[in-house]
């Protein structure tokens, strides 16, 4: 079952744009959105079977919780090739984005002083964004076909949720 | 020291070791690593195979870091690196006559996305160690 907090914003963390998104309507759309989810989650669970891919996300969304606290907690040479922790701006980024995307990804750390969220598609198609402490990179893999582009953090949320309805639409 | 051919041959595989860290780049929907994992900006850290036996390899790795350390082993065939255009770079430690670096190939460190992914897809599972 989908507990409360699904619906509820996250707990506030320190960044300005925190403060800006929660206040415009896109946000308020996100929680439409999900919301939206929740009604035909309650159907579907009414009426039939919980579809599967609802509780991948429920499943995934429990890691992801737990693995956005663990980052907090690596320390030098994670990795065994001298990686370093994680600085408060990309972890208030990952953080940040995590909680206003429209769908779970999964979170890995990189060597390289960045976060990775994946999705993956059935058919092997393939989206990641990479989140640095000044911007977040985009590479997909659609039919094949690769595709990269850099999203500034400015407006970064409806940037990342139009990517991500544009590949699951694709 | 250095006993081994400084060009590697795309014939020769190149082990690398994932970590038990917490979270560490190991992708447990698709039991593969995520590309992440060749996202370094150290340059991808491996051991060539200098012709010994996987048990061997393997033994070594644990030895360095310890069975409890580990996540997984996984190689991959340079040809593989070849194919994306990655340079291998031949780089002995004085603990380690193996280690090598996979770079990018354009004169720098880190490998592009689509690098990493194609080296992610296209690796094999030597070893792991929490089933």
């Amino acid at each position: 079952m989908i507990e409360k907090s699904y619906f509820t914003p996250s707990e506030p963390i320190f960044n300005p744009f925190i403060v800006k998104a929660n206040t415009s309507s896109k946000v308020s759309s996100l929680w439409q959105m999900r919301v939206k989810n929740r009604i035909a989650y309650n159907y579907s669970s009414t009426f039939t079977s919980i579809p599967q891919k609802y509780i991948v996300e429920e499943k995934r969304k429990s890691i992801n919780l737990q693995k956005l606290k663990d980052l907090e907690k690596l320390e030098y040479n994670w990795n065994g090739n001298g990686a370093e922790p994680f600085t408060t701006e990309v972890l208030n980024n990952a953080n940040y984005i995590y909680h206003n995307i429209i769908r779970e990804p999964k979170i890995f750390p990189t060597g390289r002083k960045s976060i990775q969220f994946e999705y993956e598609k059935n058919n092997g198609d393939y989206l990641e964004f990479e989140i640095f402490h000044d911007r977040i990179e985009v590479y997909m893999e659609v039919s094949e076909e690769e595709k990269e582009i850099t999203i500034p953090l400015i407006n970064v949320v409806k940037k990342v949720n139009e990517v991500i309805n544009e590949f699951f639409e694709s | 020291m250095s006993f081994l051919n400084p060009k590697i041959d795309e014939n020769e595989f190149l082990y690398r070791a994932i970590k038990k860290s917490i979270p560490n780049q190991w992708d447990i929907e698709k039991n593969r690593p995520s590309s992440a994992l060749f996202k370094d900006s150290k340059g991808v850290s491996v051991d060539r195979d200098g012709n010994r036996n996987k048990r061997e390899i393997v033994t070594s790795f644990l030895e360095r870091f310890g069975l409890t350390e580990l996540k997984a082993i996984v190689n991959i065939r340079a040809g593989h690196c070849y194919e994306k255009d990655c340079s291998i770079l031949y780089r002995p430690l004085d603990d380690n006559p193996f280690h090598a670096e996979i770079h990018n190939g354009n004169g720098k460190v880190e490998l592009t996305k689509g690098q990493a992914r194609f080296l992610a897809k296209n690796c094999t599972i030597v070893e792991q160690y929490d089933l």
